[in-house]
């Protein structure tokens, strides 16, 4: 009998003693990426937030003096600032563009199409292109003289029709948001893929015996089942859009003065965050950098917020 | 209520198969060949999309193989060049050429440089975030739920936009003009890819694990020969998204990076070749090559690059 409950307690111990070592190995494991969230978000967020109300030398932490809020002062009265806020408004037109250009093109490939397959491949494509690589095929398509867009633009027009894409402030805007419409519509083909696929099909054979024209059914059947997919693709859109900056910086490269931070003609590329680069790098102003990036953390944080909740909300539903 | 109707008024009837209208003929037919003329319009639309989305890839390649002469003395787009040249390409692989020889090795060696970069964060992220995943949904410990919930709400901050400010932080810890900027903090998992990997270990059988804790498995060992084997397909996934995030990344060895030839990853070494050697072929034949790996990459895997954008993926 004794023989028999040692024999029944034993292995019980053991397993007490496993899962608390599993327990231990589970919190090691959770932690560590919350470490390192620590380490590299968290810290630098608050050395920089600390920074704003600072003045430093170079980026020396130890030269860090309470200026009484100058460096608010100085970014929120700097022009620069405040034309980037624009100019970033005006480029984030180009993700506005490529969400109405996404599902335009979604609608055609729910339609079932021949190729669909290849399509959808295809459409994909240059949304896993470098920035870098998208800057500079554009640019090379853009080029004033040897380009394609001119070459047809003269052919079609006459010489008079010759744009220098380079020189002229609009003309380089528009380059920017070809170029970012080029690129970005990919991500919303994907996303749309599945909601498109989504929508139930006995809705539309409903609407076929009632006799409902296309027009409407896409604006009473499709659009409803889309739209939560729309709205977060809007969202992210927007959010993408505010933080423009490596095609806006890798198009500067048009101007010959780009090391001295000008943002091709009339600084019309200086979208915020190539003005949070240029005070950051070039002028070794983190305090000032900090602020705008600040100020864009905040909209960008509500943004992402309003978008988890209502997210939620609509999935939930 | 149509064909509600006509089958009650057949069974009453008894007649075997009611003759449609002249009207509904009519509309059939129109109804048809409209249906015919949407599918090409369809087409032609999504075909014309698409070769406008596959030309600048075109202009790349014909202006890589266009001579500096030609193209410099041209005042309009060369379709074809009257005589094929592939030096831009040379450079790559010998070191007969300003920036190659100024690195002192081809401009491959940026290749290389993004290869093992993007290859060790990404391999570790993956790891460690995977061991994360596989306790949230397979271990039972206290406050579980809460830690899950702060590790979901890391997702929300935009740390992109502290990218300039976090300057400070690197040089407080002299890691400044090294790789450790790019390479360590990448290194701790991403919230995203836990996200993505705890709902998929979620499905597999807890009888396999039991099954294993029996056989006196530690939790790593279960993670190790259980877990990660079947969760393989959402590791690719999540491997290629990360990945692709990597190679192209612009931002991060533009700080960190750019004062030192020797550390140019494959972007560094593009813009480079623009911004201080302006040779467009050059500058071509390295975007095409930069692109090639990628897209037949994407082309292979392209089932895995769907699933892992459609699970809040997005590139930064």
């Amino acid at each position: 009998m004794e023989k028999f409950a040692s024999h029944g307690l034993t292995p019980d111990l053991h397993a007490k003693k496993r899962v608390d070592g599993e327990k231990i190995f589970a919190y090691i494991c959770v932690c560590i990426p919350l470490f390192g969230f620590t380490m590299f978000s968290v810290v630098p967020l608050l050395i920089s937030l600390i920074s704003t109300f600072t003045t430093m030398e170079y980026y020396d932490l130890n030269t860090m003096t309470w200026n009484n809020f100058e460096t608010f002062k100085v970014v929120l009265s700097d022009d620069d600032f405040w034309k980037s806020l624009l100019v970033t408004l005006m480029l984030s037109m180009s993700q506005l563009i490529s969400l109405i250009v996404a599902l335009f093109i979604s609608f055609l490939l729910s339609k079932k199409p021949r190729g669909r397959k290849i399509f959808q491949i295809l459409f994909f494509i240059p949304y896993i292109c470098s920035s870098v690589a998208t800057a500079y095929m554009w640019m090379t398509m853009f080029d004033p003289n040897y380009g394609i867009i001119n070459s047809v633009l003269v052919a079609i027009f006459g010489e008079s029709a010759r744009v220098s894409w380079t020189a002229d402030p609009a003309a380089y805007v528009a380059a920017i948001i070809i170029t970012t419409v080029w690129q970005a519509p990919g991500y919303g083909i994907v996303m749309y893929k599945a909601a498109f696929d989504a929508v139930n099909p006995s809705l539309y054979e409903a609407s076929d015996i009632d006799g409902a024209s296309a027009w409407k059914k896409f604006w009473r059947i499709t659009f409803p089942s889309i739209a939560p997919t729309t709205f977060y693709l809007l969202m992210t859109g927007i959010i993408a859009g505010l933080q423009t900056f490596d095609i806006a910086k890798l198009f500067a490269s048009w101007s010959a003065d780009s090391w001295t931070g000008t943002a091709g003609p009339d600084n019309i590329g200086l979208t915020t965050v190539f003005y949070i680069y240029r005070e950051g790098t070039l002028y070794y102003n983190i305090p000032a950098a900090s602020v705008a990036s600040w100020g864009l953390f905040l909209v960008i944080l509500t943004l992402s917020l309003i978008n988890y909740k209502l997210r939620k909300r609509w999935v939930n539903v | 209520m149509k064909p509600f109707k006509s089958t009650v008024h057949a069974t009453l009837h008894n007649v075997a198969a009611r003759v449609p209208t002249y009207e509904e003929v009519r509309e059939r037919r129109a109804r048809k060949t409209t249906g015919i003329i949407g599918k090409i319009v369809v087409f032609a639309i999504l075909l014309v999309y698409a070769v406008a989305l596959m030309l600048p890839f075109y202009v790349l390649f014909v202006t890589s193989i266009t001579p500096y002469e030609e193209l410099m003395g041209s005042m309009s787009f060369i379709w074809w060049p009257e005589e094929v040249t592939w030096d831009a390409f040379v450079p790559f692989i010998t070191t007969d050429n300003l920036l190659a020889s100024e690195i002192g090795v081809p401009i491959l060696h940026g290749f290389l440089n993004t290869l093992w970069s993007t290859l060790l964060t990404t391999i570790v992220s993956l790891f460690v975030s995977g061991l994360a995943a596989y306790c949230y949904s397979k271990i039972r410990f206290k406050g579980k739920e809460v830690l899950f919930m702060i590790e979901i709400a890391t997702m929300m901050i935009p740390m992109a936009t502290m990218t300039v400010p976090s300057l400070i932080y690197y040089e407080a810890l002299g890691w400044t003009f090294s790789w450790f900027p790019i390479l360590i903090p990448g290194m701790f998992g991403s919230a995203t890819t836990i996200f993505f990997l705890r709902s998929y270990m979620a499905s597999i059988p807890n009888e396999t694990i039991e099954a294993a804790k029996i056989d006196r498995l530690g939790p790593f060992r279960i993670f190790l020969r259980i877990v990660l084997p079947q969760a393989v397909p959402a590791f690719i996934a999540q491997f290629i998204f990360a990945f692709v995030g990597g190679y192209n990344n612009y931002m991060g060895p533009l700080l960190y990076l750019s004062d030192d030839p020797q550390h140019y990853t494959l972007q560094l070494v593009i813009t480079e070749l623009r911004i201080f050697y302006n040779q467009p072929g050059q500058v071509c034949a390295s975007c095409l090559i930069a692109l090639v790996p990628l897209i037949i990459v994407y082309i292979v895997f392209q089932r895995f690059f769907i699933e892992g954008i459609s699970v809040g993926g997005g590139k930064e």
